[in-house]
């Protein structure tokens, strides 16, 4: 009996004098950097530019945008750690931008970083912006008071719309550290006093080698990860519909359509060249049409439904050739290609240089299964 | 030194043995009253009478119904004057007679309302009981209100609770067995069961813990329910006080046992799980949808109310991190001007609302209604204003307090009360490393606690998924087939079955 009080009186002991080590991070009594740009520097050394939040007495908290330059991240965040009143921690960061130059340069270390450290939340988004990152951040936008949370729900809700690829910092270190697959980010760019996306940045490896402009950040997030929800725009070739049309038939048809549901498979034909055919099978709903067009003809809707897939095809097509001219496995062929061939004995930079080489077959069926009500949603 | 004293007190336990009185009463009249004077220290309120020159009668002053006495008693041994005790019986109409003539049984009885008559020259005495004992008349149960069901509560004597009892429970199989225990007090009190429901194993262990009982007094059922514990040193009662006759009986046909104590408005009710400490009477009168809806609200509540607060200082001491970014700045700018760390912040708080909650309970109630006012406007506002405490702090601990207000248990509702101060600390202390150590032990403790004999957690664990259709939601009754297995009884099957004949059979007839 003794001995449990002892053992009790002990862990008392230790919970007194231990509570003083765990180091506290008073939510008020911190600076929060809430988005960090990377910039590379002279030689080797890299800029940070740090937008942090910080809360004063006055029941008001403001934003301030800070920069410094150092041979690593921590030492960056020490230089700005001079320059604010509270305590620098990265436990809220919601958002990493790299300049265009170092993305071009090479990402590594900092990626390396990110995922070191605990307090930084996998869930953060990364990007690349479109020239330089720290005159991005410092332009004194008129209709933005927090840059980092307008950036974070800008990403946010375009991912969530299919708008944009996902490129949390999980997903990043994903497709990084697997030796098969390569990553993609989205680029944003000032535009005026607007924060717009732009595109999107293929790497290979840690390097930027190329980019497409946001028009094409569908087919790639079709091809990457498939297409659940969200409204597309097509135009297609007006001269087919001439047959159909009741009025005068535009010369670019232009449509609406809003995916349903999207089906996915890939399959290895051919081992040696390698070649693949990629299908697609995707339920849309027509929400917007040329007025002379009559969609309740189920010929009209047949026809139509023959130029999506066709025009579909070659613009998938046209991604995929791009990404392999610049030789940027993006859509992780070579992933598929080593987990069904396991006799392959090749080597992952001999499966990277494959990509290039490979012959894939897109063939896109698509349905048409609501139209006539125009609808937003 | 210390040990010495452990000594004597060790040796005094052991001359336990309650009021001696032994033998027999010499029959003649003098020596005989004499005799009782001198045993029962000649109270001013022992009243002795010659009705005739053999027969006399004796008997407490203030525990006697004066007019039965006169008339049913006096009037008639006056009248009719018999010579031997055997006789009284069938002469005196009283429904409790007997004859008696140990010394313990007559002086006990006398003590108890009874009037002794004794006869010249025979030890044997008669005793009638006329007792007329003040009673409370019958009230709503004020801690256990409900809004359906019936609104009657138990009253401070044990012969009415056990009528409330007999109404509600109309079975031969309904066992009585009255025991009376503490060496000053003698307090008498009653275990009730029903045969073939109720565990013989547990109907045991209640009779031996009471048998083994060396108290000195019972003044209420919470004493006793503390001492035939499982476990008394536990935060968490194993045992239910309620006031309500519905539940009590409800408890006994599940195969609970019951305990009513003479002198206490709450019954005890055993073996009891910590999921059922959750549940209200008044669920069996809703609707089932609405009864689950409500039972699961009541156990998401209580878990809010121990873990809600600490979370709270555990999220802005360490873990700033994981606060979703729309409250960062709410919660940032609430908590710039308070000056102090948020673990103090919380326990002034805290410390303040079980203040006002305290003050309310022992306030009357016309003026524990202003308490609500101070605490409302006074305390709620003016401490946001002058700095000392965060608007979100305040929601938070209010709603903690009303979420253990859900609770329908008094007893248990405190506990959770009481759980979230060191909660808040180890949070303070340690973050949510500490919120979770914290889970971790109480989940042991609660493992370890057994009421008589059965799992303190069960149904939950051990898993008992055929007890959650009573024990977690509330399945309609039709659909009852079987009694909790927690209470250990063998005789599970219940038969309820629906006679709901349509109307189209009806017509048809």
């Amino acid at each position: 009996m003794m001995k449990k009080y002892k053992l009790i009186f002990i862990v008392f002991v230790f919970m007194t004098v231990l509570g003083g080590c765990a180091e506290q991070k008073i939510l008020e009594r911190l600076s929060l950097a809430t988005l960090i740009g990377y910039d590379g520097g002279e030689g080797e050394n890299i800029t940070a530019t740090a937008i942090i939040r910080q809360v004063n007495p006055e029941f008001e908290s403001n934003v301030e945008t800070l920069s410094a330059t150092a041979r690593t991240s921590k030492g960056t965040r020490e230089q700005v750690s001079a320059q604010v009143s509270k305590k620098v921690t990265v436990g809220q960061l919601r958002v990493v931008l790299f300049g265009e130059e170092l993305a071009t340069a090479g990402i590594r270390q900092s990626i390396y970083t990110l995922l070191m450290n605990p307090e930084i939340s996998n869930g953060i988004y990364l990007g690349v912006v479109e020239g330089e990152a720290k005159p991005f951040l410092e332009y004194q936008y008129e209709n933005i008071t927090d840059i980092s949370q307008h950036i974070f729900n800008l990403l946010e809700h375009n991912i969530e719309r299919e708008n944009s690829i996902s490129s949390t910092l999980h997903e990043i270190g994903r497709d990084y550290y697997s030796p098969t697959r390569q990553i993609v980010m989205p680029i944003i760019k000032r535009k005026e006093n607007v924060i717009e996306i732009t595109g999107v940045a293929f790497f290979r490896s840690e390097y930027m080698v190329g980019r497409l402009p946001a028009k094409d950040i569908f087919y790639v997030k079709m091809i990457r990860d498939g297409f659940e929800k969200g409204t597309f725009e097509l135009v297609l070739d007006g001269e087919n519909f001439e047959s159909v049309s009741t009025g005068e038939t535009p010369e670019e048809l232009a449509i609406a359509l809003d995916a349903i549901k999207t089906k996915k498979t890939i399959k290895l034909i051919d081992q040696n060249t390698p070649e693949y055919d990629l299908n697609f099978k995707i339920s849309v709903r027509l929400t917007e049409i040329d007025a002379s067009i009559h969609t309740g003809d189920k010929k009209t809707l047949e026809m139509l439904e023959k130029e999506i897939n066709k025009k579909m095809e070659s613009e998938l097509s046209r991604i995929i050739q791009f990404t392999q001219e610049i030789d940027s496995d993006v859509f992780g062929f070579g992933e598929h290609y080593e987990s069904r061939v396991s006799d392959s004995n090749l080597t992952h930079e001999e499966l990277a240089e494959m990509y290039s080489n490979m012959k894939v077959n897109v063939q896109v069926k698509s349905e048409i299964i609501r139209d006539g009500v125009f609808g937003m949603e | 030194m210390f040990g010495k004293q452990k000594q004597n007190i060790k040796n005094e336990s052991e001359d336990y043995k309650g009021l001696e009185i032994d033998g027999i009463f010499p029959p003649l009249k003098k020596e005989f009253f004499t005799e009782l004077k001198e045993i029962t220290n000649s109270p001013a309120d022992l009243i002795i009478k010659d009705v005739t020159e053999t027969i006399t009668v004796a008997y407490i002053e203030n525990l006697v119904d004066g007019q039965v006495l006169n008339d049913q008693i006096i009037s008639v041994l006056d009248k009719s004057e018999p010579s031997i005790p055997e006789a009284l019986p069938n002469l005196l109409n009283i429904p409790i007679f007997k004859l008696a003539g140990q010394k313990k049984e007559i002086i006990y009885d006398l003590l108890t309302g009874n009037v002794l008559i004794h006869i010249e020259g025979y030890n044997l005495v008669g005793l009638a009981n006329i007792a007329a004992a003040p009673t409370r008349s019958l009230a709503a149960p004020e801690n256990e209100s409900q809004v359906i069901g019936s609104q009657v509560g138990f009253n401070e004597s044990l012969a009415t609770n056990i009528s409330l009892i007999r109404r509600l429970i109309r079975n031969p199989n309904l066992c009585n067995e009255e025991y009376s225990v503490g060496r000053q007090t003698n307090t008498p009190f009653s275990v009730l069961y029903i045969k073939a429901i109720a565990a013989d194993e547990n109907i045991d262990i209640v009779r031996e813990r009471i048998a083994n009982l060396k108290i000195e007094d019972l003044i209420d059922s919470a004493m006793l329910a503390e001492l035939i514990e499982d476990n008394s040193y536990s935060v968490f009662p194993q045992m239910l006080l309620t006031e309500r006759p519905d539940r009590f009986c409800d408890g006994l046909l599940n195969g609970k046992i019951g305990i009513i104590v003479e002198g206490s408005s709450m019954a005890i009710l055993c073996p009891y799980s910590f999921v059922e400490f959750f549940h209200s009477r008044e669920e069996q009168n809703l609707r089932w949808q609405l009864a689950t809806f409500i039972r699961l609200l009541r156990f998401s509540a209580v878990f809010l109310s121990v873990f809600l607060t600490p979370m709270y200082v555990a999220s802005l001491t360490f873990h700033y991190e994981i606060i979703p970014q729309p409250l960062l700045i709410p919660l940032s700018e609430s908590r710039a001007i308070v000056p102090f760390p948020p673990i103090i912040e919380a326990l002034i708080l805290e410390l303040i609302i079980e203040l006002l909650r305290e003050a309310g309970a022992r306030l009357p109630t016309k003026v524990g209604q202003t308490i609500g006012i101070v605490g409302g406007i006074v305390i709620g506002t003016a401490a946001v204003q002058a700095g000392i405490t965060s608007n979100i702090l305040i929601i938070i601990v209010a709603l903690c307090a009303l979420a253990s207000f859900t609770t329908p248990n008094y007893m248990m509702g405190n506990v959770i009360r009481l759980l979230r101060f060191p909660i808040i600390f180890l949070a303070g202390f340690w973050g949510y490393y500490g919120i979770m150590l914290a889970f971790c032990l109480l989940g042991i403790h609660l493992l370890r606690q057994s009421s008589l004999g059965a799992p303190y957690l069960s149904p939950l664990y051990p898993p008992r998924i055929l007890d959650w259709g009573t024990a977690v939601i509330r399945l309609p009754i039709g659909l009852l087939k079987t009694r909790a297995t927690s209470n250990g009884t063998f005789n599970r099957k219940v038969h309820n079955e629906k006679a709901k004949p349509q109307r189209d059979d009806v017509m048809k007839e």
